[in-house]
């Protein structure tokens, strides 16, 4: 069926000839078989534990215990077995079992808490995947998060940050300094299915700064981590690395989030800091035997970000609903997870009263999203086919946003009110009006995929093949931007009332093989991966040139495992891994349809003392600012690593690159304009009684250059570096692990397109003319900081008592600017001519003004010093039932005092920030 | 009170002075000039040594003296109808805030037909800062703006008003007006290094004309407007401008021309968008006349380029000091940090307000110094601390 659908869409002769092979070459064996069966115990209380999952790994089965807790795998060749189980709530757990016949084994789990000796509060490394980091439950509660932005800290290369929650909150990942396009490429998955972000608009007017929208909205622009709690989040893997290619439409990396499925007691969490209160309530209950597990959880989280401003503040709800079953077929398992999310966020931003004269100042900013998910995943004992998994999910979000003032404006203001291109008259503003707007945006998306999985073994090696298709749908079905043109919000608007629903709908499709194929040679393995993925967006006119065109992503993966030996008594295993991969990033739906500008050129402006003699005529011209060539993003990932484990020691680090030459970004482009520019002083006003024909005026015909922003894939992001990290044991004497974790990053941002710079000011009584092009951009620049984190955490299992201390310290950071020598390349002239800049231009009066200058040391490298931080984290359980946590950030730093290119010393200051939770689990 | 002190002081000289010459022919007269100071110039500058003189209408004969360190000079003279003429240079130290200026000005003061006779006989002759020079002044500066009713800004009634303080006719076409680069609230002008031979401006505006065909007479005024219309129609707390002279109207969907009302020529400006003068009064403003040639001219040789710590080039014009009709420089108690000015054009700076809301809706203008044959004369000492009235309501138009 795979095959077949792969040819009627004619992808690619050589995927579909690679997996007939895999499949052809899978073998089969057949032995003596045994039963292995027993029961899953809670070990402080003897109790039976349902719904937990036993991964028998050497087989390649999945099983659920039943509601007494008991498990059968049948048919099971004689044989060395290792039986991982996985269970919400209690730490997960390997055993070892031979299986020569008929075997009963109980399995003894232990409650995730202090008492236990084996706690976790850093992110690690995944062995199976180098270049993801796995963060669990109890490293996200040490953290005591407001929100996922908090846990980033946990990723080498970051440090605590204090998250300004008014803001749309971005992810950055392996790179010093942030930019958009590791945002946009990012993708988030909930429980295997990716957030949709992709269907917001915007319209023309958002450019517009009264509407108080900075740093507020997010469109086109990946996952605001805002909208996200922690509270329902069982662990985290964040794939800095190549992704597999069951991971799509991402250029960066992926955040992969498994929330709690499973029955939990009902748990209170109460936090409080500087800027944030929250609290949150979950529970997860079985709803009787075989009848499966509903989780249910609310969290509201308030925000003030500056406590003596409470006019500015952020509110989020989010309240999910989510039900589990699992059955078992003989030694097939089935799964089914369906769930449902309501969020809802309130972005208020009040005027002052007082600063605003007791006036009507309204703003209000929304966002409710309403998100379903359904996933059934069937884990077959079969020897080919070992799992099948159908998913679903669909995101509705409703963002609104209104704003009601009172304008009063500063003198008289001419406001063009035509929707149609052509001349006609306008109109001038009253001095003072009620203006209203509304943003309406409901973005909607829809994921839908098949995913399977094939497996197979012979002698010395074992293969798994990974196949499947994805299908995600984004539309906007919101009213969009709704005003009276004739009373803008903010004098003179440029912008128009801009339709969302307008826009159609938009299809990405992809398709997706992988192979993973384990050798052991001697003592050492080798595991490889390769893999492809093929994905394409439909539903676009034909005018656009990536409608219904193929994007491969070629990735892979390799794990070189070397022999364990014994050195000193310590056991040692090294393993070398590699990966390299292309990641594409299709346009989201505002990089496609962005709305058509408006210019209205004034020909006519006639304003007399008398009203009834004023006249406003206006010529408007709509250009269509689409980049109807706009491409996919596309980052190439290199990455070399090795992992150390001496006894319990384990030290990794990883050496990377990443290329992306053609990064989506908002550039400036221009269009000529001709008009008649009539001259109000050739016709006075004694003698008329209603405003002059335009006949009567002395004219002259202009042309003039207007600017437009345009997506364009003009951006250049380079990243490499370096990451480490070095865990220790637990030193018992002073019950204390040591982990290091840091990075050392160096990436260049730069402008691969030429870039259009005007120049504005007036000179001999006429604007400037000419536009010039730049073969680099301006703010072209390599930023480099190396950061390294030093935690100690104590472990007290008696006392039930954690207490962690982290050194975070960036050791520096530099930034420095890309050389340019100020030359245009070319410029445009007030008719759009385009014309070669050559050395003779450098002499002419008004064409050397085109060059860029620059102070002697724009170009110097800017060193900050040393910032060294201290946090400190407290975790002390009180019974079973409750427990408190602490924490302190930034109790001690060391910022010293700086020198900067320009010559002036620069002083940083650091405040504490602290903050305490309670929990309470029934 | 001053001049009792004076006064008293003098009696025993009098009483001298009256019992010596009885026997001359011609009938002489006692004489005691006495003369008071400025204000402005404080208590703790004495008059001591301004010279004094006195001329006989009828003989032409002169006597010259000097007052002591009370302000009093006594002179026995033939009686007759006098002018008397007191000047001289004294130094002293104005204020602003906190900001203090000292200065070296002419003090002067003029008696006419002043008759003289009797045994004893008195003048008291009030003093004023001579104007250091004559022509076009800055008479009234509206930077501030008004607030609507509803305590919203609203900038587009600003002002600037021109005065003939000459007893000719000027024309005023040719005459630019500057606003300075630099904001006397920052730390540091970056023009510096010339100030003391140009004032960097980056707006020009000028009145169009060859020079001979926007005639002013003396003791007239022009306003220069942003926009010349009656704002009050529009917001109560504007100002009506209907009968401004000219506009500066800048080509852009932000701003309106009004048809009657002639426009400067916006010969530069560092910005295509609209200009508005300082909305705290914070900038500098200069009225200049190029006479070596054209502005054509003037826009090719006076451009100045400074490269911003941001990597752009910015494009300003300098102004030379000696073209420079009339200079004003502005700041406020709280803010002022340096000049834009040469210390020569304005040793001082004068307030609108202090950056609150009480500079809305005044202006700056002028003091008058004296009146000739009812004609006003502006003080100009290039010490705009002194020379001006600060935070006081506009009077656009009127000479008094």
């Amino acid at each position: 069926m795979f095959v077949k659908t792969i040819k009627i869409e004619s992808v690619n002769k050589n995927l579909s000839v690679f997996i007939l092979m895999l499949i052809i070459s899978t073998t089969l064996f057949a032995n003596e078989t045994f039963t292995l069966e027993g029961e899953v115990v809670d070990v402080e209380t003897g109790e039976p534990i349902p719904y937990v999952t036993i991964y028998l790994k050497e087989a390649d089965v999945w099983q659920f215990t039943n509601q007494f807790g008991l498990y059968t795998f049948k048919n099971i060749e004689k044989g060395k077995y290792t039986i991982v189980t996985h269970c919400l709530g209690y730490n997960q757990h390997s055993f070892k079992i031979d299986v020569n016949n008929n075997s009963h084994k109980t399995l003894e789990l232990y409650k995730q808490n202090l008492e236990l000796q084996e706690v976790v509060v850093t992110a690690t490394e995944k062995a199976s995947q180098p270049g993801t980091s796995v963060i669990n439950q109890q490293a996200m509660q040490h953290i005591q998060p407001s929100g996922f932005g908090d846990l980033l800290e946990l990723l080498p290369g970051h440090r605590w940050q204090d998250i300004n929650m008014s803001q749309v909150n971005s992810i950055s990942l392996r790179q010093a300094g942030s930019d958009e396009n590791t945002t946009f490429g990012t993708s988030f998955y909930v429980d295997g299915m990716p957030v949709g972000v992709d269907g917001g608009l915007e319209g023309g007017i958002l450019r517009s700064g009264d509407l108080k929208l900075s740093g507020r909205l997010n469109v086109g622009s990946g996952v605001d981590m805002r909208e996200i709690p922690t509270d329902d989040i069982e662990s985290i893997e964040v794939i800095r690395g190549v992704p597999s290619v069951r991971h799509g439409n991402l250029s960066t990396g992926a955040v992969v989030i498994n929330r709690k499925w499973g029955t939990t007691p009902l748990t209170v969490r109460v936090k409080s800091d500087l800027k944030t209160k929250l609290a949150s309530i979950n529970k997860g209950v079985r709803l009787g035997d075989n009848r499966g597990v509903l989780n249910v959880g609310t969290e509201v989280v308030s925000f003030v970000n500056d406590p003596r401003n409470p006019l500015e503040s952020y509110l989020r709800n989010k309240t999910s609903l989510k039900y589990s079953n699992s059955y078992n077929f003989g030694n097939s398992s089935l799964r089914l997870n369906t769930g449902i999310d309501y969020l809802i966020t309130i972005d208020e931003d009040k005027e002052d009263p007082e600063l605003n004269y007791g006036l009507k100042d309204y703003y209000r900013s929304n966002l409710s999203k309403l998100s379903y998910s359904l996933s059934s995943s069937y884990n077959s004992a079969g020897n080919i086919l070992k799992s099948l998994t159908f998913s679903f999910r669909a995101d509705y979000s409703k963002n609104s946003l209104k704003r009601e003032r009172l304008v009063a404006l500063t003198g008289p203001v001419p406001q063009p009110t035509s929707i149609e291109p052509g001349k006609r008259d306008g109109e001038y503003l009253p001095s003072r009006y009620k203006a209203r707007f509304e943003r309406d945006d409901q973005p909607f998306s829809l994921f839908s995929s098949i995913h399977f999985s094939l497996s197979g073994r012979g002698d010395h090696f074992q293969h798994r093949f990974n196949g499947g298709a994805d299908w995600r749908y984004i539309k906007n079905f919101g009213k969009g931007d709704i005003y009276d043109i004739s009373r803008p919000i903010y004098a003179p608007s440029r912008g128009r009332p801009y339709d969302f629903s307008s826009v159609p709908g938009l299809h990405n499709i992809s398709f997706f093989g992988e192979e993973e194929l384990s050798w052991s040679i001697g003592n050492s393995t080798l595991k490889v991966t390769p893999g492809v993925r093929v994905s394409m967006l439909s539903g676009l006119s034909a005018d656009y040139d990536i409608k219904n065109k193929m994007f491969t992503d070629f990735r892979g993966h390799i794990i070189y495992s070397f022999p364990q030996f014994n050195f000193l008594g310590n056991n040692i295993k090294v393993s070398l891994n590699g990966a390299i991969g292309e990641m594409t990033r299709m346009p989201a739906l505002s990089h496609l349809y962005p709305q058509e500008n408006y210019y209205d050129i004034i020909e006519l402006n006639y304003y007399a003392q008398d009203p009834e003699l004023r006249r406003l005529y206006v010529n408007t011209q709509i250009k269509d600012i689409t980049n109807y060539n706009l491409q996919p993003a596309k980052n190439f990932k290199k990455e070399v690593g090795i992992d150390i484990e001496v006894g319990k020691t384990r030290f990794l680090a990883t050496i990377f690159n990443e290329e992306m030459t053609n990064g989506i970004m908002s550039a400036s482009r221009y269009i000529p304009f001709t008009y008649k520019s009539y001259d109000p002083s050739s016709v006075p006003t004694h003698g008329l009684s209603a405003p002059p024909d335009l006949d009567m005026f002395e004219y002259e015909e202009r042309s003039r250059l207007y600017s437009y922003s345009q997506y364009i894939n003009g951006s250049d992001l380079n990243k490499k570096g370096v990451e480490y990290q070095l865990i220790s044991p637990r030193i018992e004497r002073l019950q204390t692990r040591i982990s290091i974790s840091g990075a050392w990053f160096k990436t260049r941002y730069h402008i691969s397109q030429p870039e259009y710079t005007s120049r504005s000011f007036i000179y001999k009584g006429k604007e400037y003319p000419y536009v010039g092009v730049f073969e680099r951009g301006r703010d072209s620049e390599e930023r480099e900081l190396h950061n390294t984190n030093i935690q100690f955490d104590t472990h007290l299992p008696s006392h039930r008592l954690l207490f962690t201390i982290s050194v975070q310290s960036t050791w520096y950071e530099k930034s420095r600017r890309l050389v340019d020598d100020g030359t245009p390349t070319a410029y445009l002239d007030n008719y759009g001519n385009y014309h070669k800049y050559s050395s003779s231009h450098q002499e002419d009066p008004m064409l050397r003004l085109l060059m860029r200058s620059y102070t002697s040391y724009y170009f110097d490298t800017n060193r900050r010093a040393i910032d060294v931080g201290v946090n400190l984290k407290l975790k002390k359980e009180i019974g079973d039932n409750m427990s408190f946590s602490f924490f302190v950030n930034r109790i001690m730093n060391y910022l010293p005092d700086y020198t900067t290119p320009s010559g002036t010393v620069q002083s940083r200051r650091a405040t504490p920030y602290f903050g305490m939770e309670f929990t309470l689990s029934i | 009170m001053k001049q009792i002190k004076i006064i008293l002081a003098m009696m025993p000289f009098i009483f001298f002075a009256s019992c010596s010459d009885d026997d001359d022919k011609v009938a002489m007269t006692e004489f005691l000039v006495s003369v008071v100071m400025p204000d402005v110039m404080g208590d703790s500058v004495t008059p001591e040594g301004l010279s004094v003189e006195l001329t006989n209408m009828g003989n032409g004969r002169e006597t010259i003296g000097e007052v002591d360190d009370t302000g009093s000079y006594t002179v026995t003279i033939e009686e007759g109808v006098y002018e008397i003429v007191v000047s001289g240079e004294k130094s002293y130290t104005s204020q602003i805030g906190e900001d203090q200026f000292e200065q070296t000005v002419t003090v002067t003061g003029l008696a006419e037909n002043i008759s003289i006779s009797g045994n004893w006989d008195e003048k008291e002759i009030a003093l004023f800062i001579a104007p250091s020079n004559q022509g076009w002044v800055f008479k009234e500066l509206y930077v501030t703006g008004s607030q609507t009713p509803e305590g919203r800004m609203y900038y587009k009634d600003k002002y600037f008003e021109i005065y003939n303080n000459t007893n000719e006719v000027l024309y005023a076409d040719g005459i630019s007006i500057g606003e300075s680069d630099h904001t006397t609230s920052s730390d540091i002008n970056p023009w510096a290094d010339i100030i003391d031979d140009y004032f960097v401006t980056h707006v020009v505006y000028t009145i169009p004309g060859d020079g001979t065909e926007v005639p002013v007479n003396p003791g007239e005024s022009l306003i220069i407007a942003d926009i010349g219309i009656d704002h009050t129609q529009d917001n109560p707390n504007a100002i009506d401008l209907s009968f401004a002279d000219f506009e500066w109207y800048d080509d852009h969907p932000l701003d309106v021309d009004v048809p009657d009302v002639p426009n400067m020529i916006k010969y530069f400006s560092s910005s295509a968008s609209i200009w508005t003068p300082h909305n705290r009064g914070f900038k500098s403003y200069v009225i200049f006349r190029y006479d070596e040639g054209s502005m054509e001219e003037y826009m090719d040789n006076y451009m100045v380029e400074r490269v911003a710590p941001s990597g752009s080039t910015l494009i300003r014009y300098k102004v030379p000091n000696s073209i420079i009709l009339d200079a004003v420089e502005m700041g406020t108690p709280s803010d002022f940090s340096s000049k834009a000015l040469s210390p020569a054009l304005d040793l001082s700076y004068i307030n609108c307000g202090d950056g609150d809301e009480s500079r809305f809706g005044k202006v700056v203008r002028r003091r008058v110094q004296s009146r000739e044959n009812g004609r006003v004369i502006y003080q100009d000492t290039n010490n705009s601390a002194v020379d001006f009235h600060s935070t006081v309501e506009p009077q656009p138009g009127v000479i008094e």
